[in-house]
């Protein structure tokens, strides 16, 4: 059954993936309008409102939202009876507290990443959610946080049932998937980076690589949620993700030092690793083929460590290839054999780690931990903190000038507004693209409450006269670049249809509800556009400085898994970057200044290690070192002039101290990783310096 | 057995009690199997693991309302 769907043209298996998400999202709120109908809920729309806010195409991402959200909730409707114990005869005070609340999870919501900002985001919003009918009801205060705990449980229990267990797609599968992909891409990668030329191509790749590595990591996490299986190959699967990122950036620094070295001329050098470049290839490509599943990969990992044990012979050949007296080729040759030494290791150690990820057991020995970090911006998150507790605050103080009986709604919707969309790329486009949604749902959610409700008589009746308007809905969602829409579709649609039993039809106050929805939403759109906006241009400048400053972490910080922990925060603020760009820009600067910044680091953290490993004197260096960092900082083309006419002296003088250092061996590989950490840097800082000039 | 219990002031039903209590119950149990490789011989994973914790907790609920 597998190879007939997998041989299915693509549009076909692109719609049949499509309606499936449909036929489970309208199922699963379905049901949980049965459940709530069952039970008597106070709300059964706000079940469905759950079912559909958590439709994902995946059961593991369903799951994973559904555990946000319900964490969330608990701690939003926790929080809400602290305030409300302590400030239920305090209105202003009241307000002034929530919305204090909700600027704080809002804050927390931009600085997580993925589901856990979404947890935060609920967080706050719950507070809105009970706090304010609990406020004039204050003994049933206690009452409605259970209502609405129970009916979020009751949505995230049905789409969580019908995710996982009718038609499931299944994160993990798709895992498999890309794992595989992403080692097929890797070797293919290799065999372009051990040889100079290509070097725009490459980037892309490892720019794509970025890509996958964050989708990987949404993947790992959601499978987590759905399969025990994956809870036992979580940890070898977080350092197969940890080894890729390490990895392919060890090619990337080789391949620029053997660039350069082709572009300085320098053939002789090139021409004594070719063989071992060769060698390297041809191992990683067993049987002259990419080895498609991990268990073919296996043997990879053995005869990389024969290369690598047999090193020494291989590094007395490239010597041999030079007159004694060249000490500087001899420098040369060595110096690229560190980088090159680094990527074979790598490789060996990502093919490990592949190799055992198709067991259910497998020893994690000798496979570093990698955590990738995410870096976040302080400064975004207060200020769309501080913006979504003035939203609150204003709409509340309209609620009680006007005594609109709407205010509610309102208030609710400019919140929950100001809060999604805090922590998006373009918040401007995205609270659009929603409101699109909510005004495209007006008439269906007319049409649907004068004419479909009155007739459904019975619960069957009701699901089949909702299901077209479901379905729509759910169709939205699935359309590219139109998810928000289909979100914001059913937002309106399912809270202003208000469903209940004993139905209540009450077209006027179904229309002022509507209303305070549209309201709600529209002013946080304008709010988001207004409150300090969060133009994508300066958010992209604001990442770009922050990856410059980035530096400093490889200049001070402790060389403890240093080279890892610097990487993952370079890559994920070039994406930052990368996403901010304007549609029109070239993404090349941004992907060329995000690899030169990888590259700098790398030679500053690898000098930093040569220099502990002997006990030299450091000053210098770090005088060196923090001059760099100021200079890159600032983007100062002319003393980056200056600094590289300093590395050429302290090249030439590491030359001198490496023919000194002949029978020395340790000392000798001392200043071959010095000198390695040197021609990176100048072959860094000569592209920054093109960077520069066209920028 | 009572068909509702007191959680300081808070009548909460026995059976959401029975509910909890039955989840760690299967996540060990969940996690051994899933160690265990069993998993894998099964066609339908969720249904199976849905079907297990629906046997526990109702195991559970008919002991405690017999």
């Amino acid at each position: 059954m597998n190879a007939s769907i997998t041989q299915a043209p693509l549009w076909l298996r692109e719609e049949g993936a499509a309606w499936l998400f449909v036929t489970r999202t309208v199922l699963g709120i379905l049901v949980a309008l049965g459940i709530a109908f069952r039970f008597d809920l106070s709300s059964p729309g706000s079940a469905a409102v759950t079912v559909s806010i958590i439709a994902l195409p995946q059961a593991g991402l369903v799951l994973e939202k559904s555990f946000y959200r319900l964490l969330g909730t608990l701690l939003g409707a926790f929080v809400t009876l602290l305030l409300l114990s302590g400030l239920v005869q305090h209105r202003d005070l009241f307000i002034v507290a929530v919305a204090a609340w909700i600027g704080i999870c809002t804050a927390a919501a931009a600085w997580f990443r993925g589901f856990q900002a979404y947890g935060w985001l609920l967080c706050g919003y719950t507070t809105c959610l009970i706090g304010f009918p609990a406020f004039g009801d204050a003994t049933h205060a206690f009452a409605i946080a259970v209502d609405r705990v129970t009916i979020v449980s009751v949505g995230i229990l049905s789409a969580g049932l019908v995710n996982a267990v009718i038609l499931p797609t299944r994160s993990a599968d798709t895992l498999v998937q890309v794992v595989r992909r992403s080692f097929t891409d890797f070797v293919a990668f290799l065999d372009a980076a051990t040889a100079p030329g290509g070097a725009a191509r490459l980037a892309n790749t490892q720019q794509q690589f970025s890509r996958d590595l964050a989708g990987l990591e949404t993947l790992r996490a959601a499978s987590l949620f759905e399969d025990p299986a994956s809870r036992v190959r979580n940890s070898r699967l977080s350092a197969f993700i940890g080894c890729f990122m390490y990895a392919s950036s060890r090619l990337q620094v080789l391949h620029r030092q053997l660039d350069a070295l082709e572009k300085e001329g320098q053939a002789a050098v090139l021409a004594a690793l070719q063989p071992t470049l060769v060698r390297f290839r041809a191992l990683v490509r067993v049987a002259a083929q990419v080895p498609g599943s991990a268990r073919e990969a296996a043997p990879i990992a053995g005869q990389l460590q024969e290369l690598l044990d047999h090193w020494g012979d291989r590094q007395a050949e490239w010597e041999s290839a030079f007159d004694p007296a060249d000490a500087r080729g001899r420098a040369v040759v060595l110096s690229t054999g560190v980088l090159l030494r680094e990527a074979v290791d790598c490789a060996r150690l990502l093919a490990s780690v592949y190799a055992q990820l198709h067991s259910p057991r497998g020893s994690e020995r000798g496979v570093p931990r990698f955590r990738p970090g995410v870096t976040s911006d302080a400064l975004l998150a207060v200020i769309g903190g501080l913006r979504a507790a003035v939203v609150l605050i204003v709409m509340c103080a309209f609620w009680i000038a006007t005594a609109w009986p709407e205010g509610f709604s309102a208030t609710l919707l400019a919140a929950v507004g100001c809060a999604l969309f805090a922590s998006v790329p373009n918040p401007t486009f995205a609270a659009r693209q929603m409101c699109g949604g909510f005004l495209f749902a007006v008439p269906a959610l007319l049409i649907c409450y004068t004419w479909v409700l009155p007739a459904a008589n019975g619960f069957g009746m009701l699901c089949l006269g909702l299901s077209p308007f479901l379905a729509v809905g759910a169709w939205l969602m699935t359309r590219p670049g139109m998810t928000l829409s289909g979100s914001g579709y059913f937002l309106m649609f399912l809270t202003g249809l208000d469903l209940g039993s004993p139905m209540r039809y009450d077209f006027i106050s179904m229309c002022n509800n509507a209303l305070g929805l549209l309201v709600g939403i529209g002013f946080a759109t304008l709010c988001l556009g207004i409150l300090a906006p969060a133009d994508p241009d300066w958010r992209r400048q604001r990442a770009l400085r922050l990856l410059l400053r980035s530096l400093r972490l490889a200049a001070t910080g402790s060389l403890q898994h240093l080279q890892p922990r610097f990487e993952s925060r370079v890559r994920d603020l070039t994406l930052q970057a990368m996403v901010q760009r304007p549609a029109n820009a070239a993404a090349e600067d941004d992907e060329a200044l995000g690899s030169i910044i990888l590259d700098i680091g790398d030679a500053l953290i690898r000098w930093r290690t040569a220099i502990a490993a002997t006990a030299l004197d450091t000053r210098a260096t770090t005088a060196f070192i923090d001059a760099t960092v100021v200079a890159v900082e600032r983007r100062d083309a002319l003393s980056l002039e200056a600094l590289m006419r300093e590395l050429e002296v302290l090249q030439t003088t590491a030359v001198m101290e490496f023919a000194g250092a002949a029978d020395d061996t340790a000392l000798g590989a001392a200043v071959t990783a010095r000198l390695a950490a040197f021609s990176t840097l100048r072959t860094a800082f000569r592209d920054l310096g093109g960077v520069l000039h066209a920028a | 057995m009572p068909r509702e219990v007191d959680l300081s002031g808070v009548y909460v039903p026995s059976l959401l009690v029975a509910f909890v209590l039955a989840l760690p119950v299967f996540w060990l149990l969940d996690g051994m199997l899933a160690r265990a490789g069993v998993y894998r011989w099964v066609w339908h994973i969720d249904l199976f693991r849905l079907c297990l914790f629906v046997v526990m907790f109702g195991s559970l609920g008919l002991y405690w309302y017999r």
